[in-house]
Order: structure tokens, then sequence, then C-alpha cells
């Protein structure tokens, strides 16, 4: 069976909570170009992540041309010719050029003194080979997020590298440099390299890739010659399943009065004109994969990014708001995607971490005294409101799961009365049964009469939940779908570029 | 949230405040001298003055190169002060009780800081304790040892091999001055000509980046710790020969006037940036201020809210600074 040059046998890897690969074979010939889609969170990247070193497999085996290896760090899969460009960058700012290509392996004369001349006049030529042209001596920093990543592909190419693993390489890319590099992936294989490409670009798929390999919630599901498949194909076996019965049913909502309405918002790098509003009682859901700008439509809206241009109205009253205690005064509550990091205080109890937005004089006895009785008694109402499980409510956040710390999440911001609430990946990383407990919620929450924005980039629980999606590709609206007419597969297509890129 | 969204600085002409918050240090060292040699001009202005100042400064600048490694990784050592105590009274007591060669006094001082920066450096490297409690632990412990091995006596009266390092000349050029020179051309080369310089900046930048680049992150630190305990104990060893012996005080709020100097010269708290020649101002406007302030005959207190206004000072501008270049939002 050694046809294949890299095979990843029976890889499986688990994260608190989250079994992110399951069982999975991944195998690349010599000299293809071997394309790998999915979701978000299919476990692409923690599938590279192992193949870099950067993640350790909990079973499973790798082989490179036919021997067993094992990579304990980014260090050997250097080693053994695996050279990684990452989805976020891994550049220093303040190191040189050429420094940054380098990094790994920089030429000194023995006694580890940098050899400048080496380095200055091999920078030199791999920049001339993808087509950067600045002085290798520039510092990082100076240079824009599209020159960067020419930056790190040269730095890929510096090493005696078999092995090529390009994670999302394209996304701050301009069409001349995708061509650049797509001209220097094409070098690469002509050489005899394999090359493993993620995309979430299918045309790019198609335009490039041999192979390509779907992988779906950990599993890898099919592995196929581009020239055997279709773009429709490919995004039906990146969606796969039906949907469940975990959604709760919407009636539908009618015409009520518009409360959030957003006109031509714009904050550069991330999203520009964007435009939307939001009724009394909607859950609004915002799809886009990774990179498209959803979080920070969500983050400029509450005030926490400092928008360029565009305008907000609350109740058809125009608002400005400058930082998200000023959204939470106007009655606009935000959960974010990080939700061990900004909303929740693991450290503390659950009844604090319920009652810790709620406004002072809600609680206040006396002047200066807080009313701990009636703290706890609110506290207590949510979690059973919420059916959270918790022990008790003096039990500290950080011991629940993270079902459950997201209902504290949700009951600290009810605890605000809010009339917007927005939720940015708000099942992120939790099990199944959670999920669908956060659902009715959400469902519950927007029958009372909120109005709900629901961002993921899960597109199930996108159609399953919405009233209306909004679908976001590179910053900026691509469609807007009312629930009836939304397909996966509609919503993929917009997701991934829509007419602008799949015009055939 | 991503602080590596590029913000395009335009290629505009500098503006006056860009200069000063690039090359505030060295324009301050200029100016704070001149400032005191108006106040005080039969002190300040002559080669004598100079060359005090430089000597003065020889003890905190080369522990200030140290801690520039330290920072650099986005790392502290609060222990450099008690360190240097330490490995004095070692050096000192090997030679005045023990009675040994005054060059293994040396090699004591030395290899005892840098021992002490093993010890630090293993405990923040390999069992991942968080650097500012480490070291306060080693600021507790060695100055205690020291001042039980000590019974806490001053000891005087080094040899002429010790004493020289402190008081000799080549030339017309002090020892220490000499010294403090030399070991920051070799800090400089460490930090800008060699690999393990490129990965001491690239470790302080982006640990995670530097981890998948596939440099070896623990050992990097804990080499910056032992390069750092080395300066540390050429620092005492001028220390020792200054004072000519151990006094129980020595060293005493060091890491203080250390970690200024290394601050205001313009290396980021977070790490990754910096360079070597701006500590060394660093280190010169702290030792301007001190003699200023002793010359001037303050009391104490005022000593240390002046000091600490600096340092205030000097963090301000750090973050001033950071927010400029788009390393903080």
């Amino acid at each position: 069976m050694s046809t294949y040059f890299l095979e990843m046998r029976n890889i499986s890897k688990s994260f608190p909570g989250v079994q992110a690969l399951k069982n999975v074979t991944f195998c690349a010939r010599k000299g293809e170009i071997h394309g790998l889609v999915g979701e978000n969170g299919a476990g692409k990247t923690t599938l590279m992540n192992i193949l870099g070193g950067v993640l350790q497999p909990d079973s499973g085996e790798i082989f490179i041309d036919g021997q067993k290896v094992v990579i304990r760090n980014p260090h050997e899969a250097q080693q053994l010719g695996i050279a990684f460009i990452h989805q976020e960058p891994t550049l220093f700012p303040f190191l040189s050029i050429a420094r940054n290509i380098f990094i790994s392996n920089l030429p000194t004369n023995g006694r580890g003194r940098i050899d400048f001349a080496v380095l200055y006049k091999r920078s030199s030529e791999l920049l001339k080979l993808v087509g950067l042209d600045k002085d290798p001596r520039t510092l990082v920093k100076d240079l824009t997020l599209a020159e960067k990543q020419m930056v790190e592909i040269a730095k890929a190419l510096s090493f005696e590298s078999k092995i090529f693993v390009l994670d999302e390489p394209t996304s701050p890319l301009t069409d001349k440099e995708v061509e650049d590099l797509f001209r220097i992936i094409r070098d690469l294989k002509a050489r005899g390299e394999t090359i493993i490409y993620i995309s979430h670009r299918l045309n790019e798929i198609f335009e490039i890739c041999d192979t390509v390999t779907v992988m779906r919630d950990g599993e890898v599901v099919d592995t196929m010659p581009v020239s055997q498949t279709n773009r429709f194909e490919l995004i039906r076996k990146m969606v796969g399943r039906e949907l469940s019965m975990m959604f709760p049913k919407r009636k539908n909502t009618g015409k009520t009065r518009v409360v959030l309405e957003v006109q031509g918002l714009t904050k550069e790098p991330y999203f520009r004109n964007v435009s939307f509003s939001l009724r009394e009682g909607e859950i609004l859901g915002i799809f886009g994969l990774v990179g498209a700008g959803r979080s920070e439509v969500a983050r400029t809206i509450v005030g926490d990014y400092k928008r360029d241009g565009g305008r907000i109205f609350l109740d058809g009253k125009e608002v400005v708001f400058t930082h998200p205690k000023e959204a939470i005064a106007h009655g606009v509550g935000f959960l974010t995607e990080d939700r061990r990091g900004e909303g929740l205080a693991p450290e503390m109890e659950v009844y604090k971490n319920i009652t810790m937005a709620m406004f002072w004089h809600k609680l206040r006895d006396g002047i200066i005294r807080l009313d701990l009785k009636r703290e706890r008694k609110v506290a207590e109402e949510y979690i059973k409101e919420l059916r959270i499980v918790t022990p008790s409510i003096y039990h500290l956040a950080k011991n629940l799961s993270g079902g459950n710390q997201q209902k504290v999440v949700v009951a600290k911001w009810l605890c605000t009365t809010p009339r917007v609430l927005i939720m940015d990946e708000p099942t992120r990383g939790i099990d199944v049964g959670a999920k669908a407990e956060i659902y009715h919620i959400v469902s519950d929450l927007a029958d009372q009469g909120m109005g709900i924005i629901f961002i993921s980039s899960e597109i199930e629980e996108i159609l399953g939940i919405s009233d209306r999606i909004l679908v976001m590709y590179e910053g900026e609206i691509t469609a807007e779908i009312p629930r009836e007419e939304a397909t996966q597969e509609r919503v993929m297509y917009y997701a991934t570029g829509g007419e602008k890129v799949h015009a055939e | 949230m991503p602080n590596n969204v590029v913000v395009s600085i335009p290629k505009a002409r500098k503006r006056l405040s860009d200069v000063f918050i690039d090359y505030g240090i060295y324009t301050s060292v200029v100016l704070l001298f001149f400032a005191f040699g108006l106040f005080f001009p039969q002190a300040f202005f002559s080669i004598t003055n100079v060359r005090n100042i430089l000597v003065s400064a020889s003890v905190v600048g080369t522990m200030a190169i140290g801690m520039t490694f330290v920072i650099l990784t986005a790392n502290i050592d609060l222990s450099v002060g008690s360190a240097a105590y330490f490995a004095v009274a070692l050096g000192v007591l090997a030679v005045k009780r023990a009675g040994w060669h005054p060059l293994l006094g040396i090699l004591i001082i030395v290899a005892t800081a840098i021992g002490i920066g093993a010890f630090n450096g293993l405990q923040i490297s390999r069992l991942k304790m968080v650097p500012l409690i480490a070291t306060l632990a080693s600021l507790g412990i060695f100055r205690g040892l020291a001042l039980q091995f000590t019974d806490a006596a001053s000891i005087y009266g080094m040899p002429p091999i010790i004493s020289r390092i402190g008081i000799g000349y080549v030339g017309s050029v002090p020892i220490p001055i000499i010294m403090l020179f030399v070991l920051y051309i070799l800090a400089y080369y460490i930090l800008e000509k060699t690999r393990f310089g490129t990965y001491v900046y690239a470790v302080g930048g982006d640990r995670e980046a530097a981890f998948k680049a596939g440099i070896n992150v623990s050992n990097i630190i804990l080499y910056v710790y032992l390069l750092h305990g080395f300066f540390v104990g050429m620092a005492s060893l001028i220390l020792c020969a200054r004072m000519d012996g151990v006094v129980p005080a020595l060293g005493a709020g060091m890491e203080f006037d250390v970690i200024t100097a290394v601050i205001l010269g313009g290396t980021s708290f977070s790490g990754g940036v910096g360079n070597i020649w701006g500590t060394l101002a660093g280190a010169i406007i702290i030792t301007l201020i001190n003699t200023a302030l002793t010359i001037l005959n303050v009391s104490a207190f005022y000593y240390d809210i002046f000091k600490g206004t600096v340092i205030l000072l000097a963090v301000i501008l750090d973050t001033f600074r950071q927010r400029r270049k788009g390393i903080i939002v």
C-alpha cells in the first residue's frame, strides 16, 4: 500500500468536551496537490497541527515514505521535511524579513554567529521566487498582510521540505498574488513534492488540486479525484447530516417592530457596508466561514471596536456606543465567542457569575450594602429557569461542563434585561444535548419579544434556529435568505463567495 | 482579539513627538546631563565627572544587560540585588575567612550568580513557575542566606587583585568603564549577530509562534537566565571591588534601578522589542538622577518618590510607544 507518500492512520484527538478527530485516516501521494475541505470545526486544522507537531494525537500512526514516524514537536516535523504555513501568521513583527524566513534554520558559522551574507543572499532569492520585491532587512511589522503571507511562503520554501501544508493561505491575498502562489505550488508539484491545501474557497480547490478530501465533525467523509466531483457534491458532503429534531419549532413571527437597525457599518479591514435590521422576537442568524467578519460586526455594534463608518439605530433612534457597557445600558447584550476568556469568571462562584452584570441599584440594600439574599435568589431563579446543572450556587464556575457554563453566561446577560441579545458562537465546544437546550432557551427568549442575533459557523444550527439568515463572505453580506428559502447548499454557496466567485 | 492586524503607518514625515518617542531616551540623557550641569556647574562639566558617572553606572548598567535579555523574552527577575549580595558574600568569605586565592574568589562570585540564574531559570522554564513569584522567592531566600553566612556583618579589605577591578585604570580609563563597554558590545553581538539572539527576540515576540517555528522555547528561557546570571556575576564583581568587601545592605532595592533602566531604555515589558544601547542610556539616566539627588542631599523618602515617578513615566512612555507601533490597541 505504499503508493502513498504520507499516511496518517486512525488518528484520534479529543479536547476537553469535544472529540475533534475520530479515527481519521488521511493519505497523500507524492507529487500531488491534495485539497482538504470542510466546515469550520470539522477538524482540518487539528489534523494538520498533528502532522506539524503542534498537537499530539491521542492515538494513531503516521508514516512518511513508508517509514513510521513520531512527531513530538514542530522542530521534529521540520526535520522530517514537513513545512507548515499556518492560518494565523507565525511571523515576528520586530525581526527582519530575512530572519523570519530562516527563523528555524538560520545559516550560522558553526559557533552560532549568523552568516549574514548567506542569509541575505538566500532570502533575496526566495523573495524573488515568491514575487515579493522587498529588502530582506525590512522589519516584518512594516509589511501588509499579503506581503506577510508571501514571507510565510518563502519561509516554507526555505526548508528542504517534502510535504507542504498550506492552511487557508489565500485569505488575505489579491488575485495577482494568488496567481503567484499557485505558480509556486505547481512548481513544487513538478518537483515531486506533496502539497496539502486547506481552503474554503472551493473554486481554488477545483483550479489547483488533484485530489480532495472532505472532513466533517472530526471524520473523513470521502476522498476523491477532483476531476470526478463537482462543487455541489462537495458542498453536500461538507454539510452532510439531515437536520435533526434538535431545533425548536419557530412560529412565524410576522411583522413586528424593528428594534435594531444597522446601516452601512464599516470597520476595515474586517468588513464593509454591512446593513440589516432586526425585529422584536426575531432570531437573525449570521453565517460565515473563518475570516468572514461575523464576530467583528458584533463587536463593532456594541462598541468594542471603533467603527469606521455607518449608523446604528435602536428603536429608531440613532445610538453611538463607545464601550460595551453603554450598549448594555441601552439593552444590547453581547455573548462573546471566547466564553472562558471573556464571558465567564471561572474562579468565581456560579451565583456571582450570574449577577455580575446586574445593575447595582437593583441589588442595593441601603446605600452601599449588597443585598446578598436577593442576589442569591436571583441566581437560584435563573438556575431553575435555564436548568443549569450545578451542585449548588456556590460551586465554582470552572467546574461546570461547557454547556452549563454557557447557560451561566446567558443568565448573566438576562440579568441586564436586554432587548437585543447578540450571541457569538454560543454553542462552540459544547455537546449535542447542551446545544439543543441552548437552542430552546434562545427560541423562548425570542418568543418573549427579545431580538436575537445568532452568529455561528455551524451551518445546520444557523438553518435550524434562524428566522432569517445573513450570509457573510470576506467582510461583505453576500445574501439575506428567509428561513423558508434557506438550504444548506444555498447558504454554503453564498458563504464561499456567491455569484461573484462561482460564476462559471 | 487579534493584535496582529496590520496598521500600516503612513510614511509621512516624522512628527517631533515621534522622534521623541523613538529616540527620546538618548535625547533625555543629553538633556538631563545639561540640566544637571546648569544646576551644579562645578560638579558636572568635567571629564572627571563623566568618568565618575560612568563608573557609578557600571554596576546597574551591567546588571541591566542581563535584565534586558530577561525582559526581551517577556520574563522578569526581581532577585538581582539579593543574588549580588549572596554572590559577593560567598566570594568575600572564601577569600577572607577561608583564605582562598583571590582568583578563586572571583570565580566563586561569578559562578554563584550564574547558579542563581540557573535556580530561577529552571523553575521558570521547566516547572513553569510565574517569573515574578519565582524570583520574588529568590529575592528573599538569597538575602536571608547571605545574612546568615556573614552574620549580617560588614567585611572589608579585599586583596589587590580584586580591589583593582574597582579602582584600577587602564591608561586613564577606569577598569569598570572598560568592563561596562566590553560587556555591552558582547551583549550587542549576542543579541544582533547570533542565532541565539534572534531566538530571544522571537520567544519574547510571540511564544506560540516561536514554538511553531521549531524553537525550543523553554531552553532559550533557561539559557537567558544563565546568561543573565553571568552579567549579574560581573556586576557583583565590580560591586565587591568598589565596596572593598561586603556590607549587609549590598544590592538592596537594586532590582528597582535595574528594571527602570531597562524600561527607560525602550525594552517593552511585553517582550520582543528593545535594544541594548537603550538600556545603557537608561542606566546612565538612573545614575544621573541618583547622583543629582545625592548632591542635592534630599531625604531618602523624596528619593524613592522621585524614582518611582520616573519608572511610572517610563512605563507610560512604553505604552505610548506600543500603541503607536500597533502592538496594543
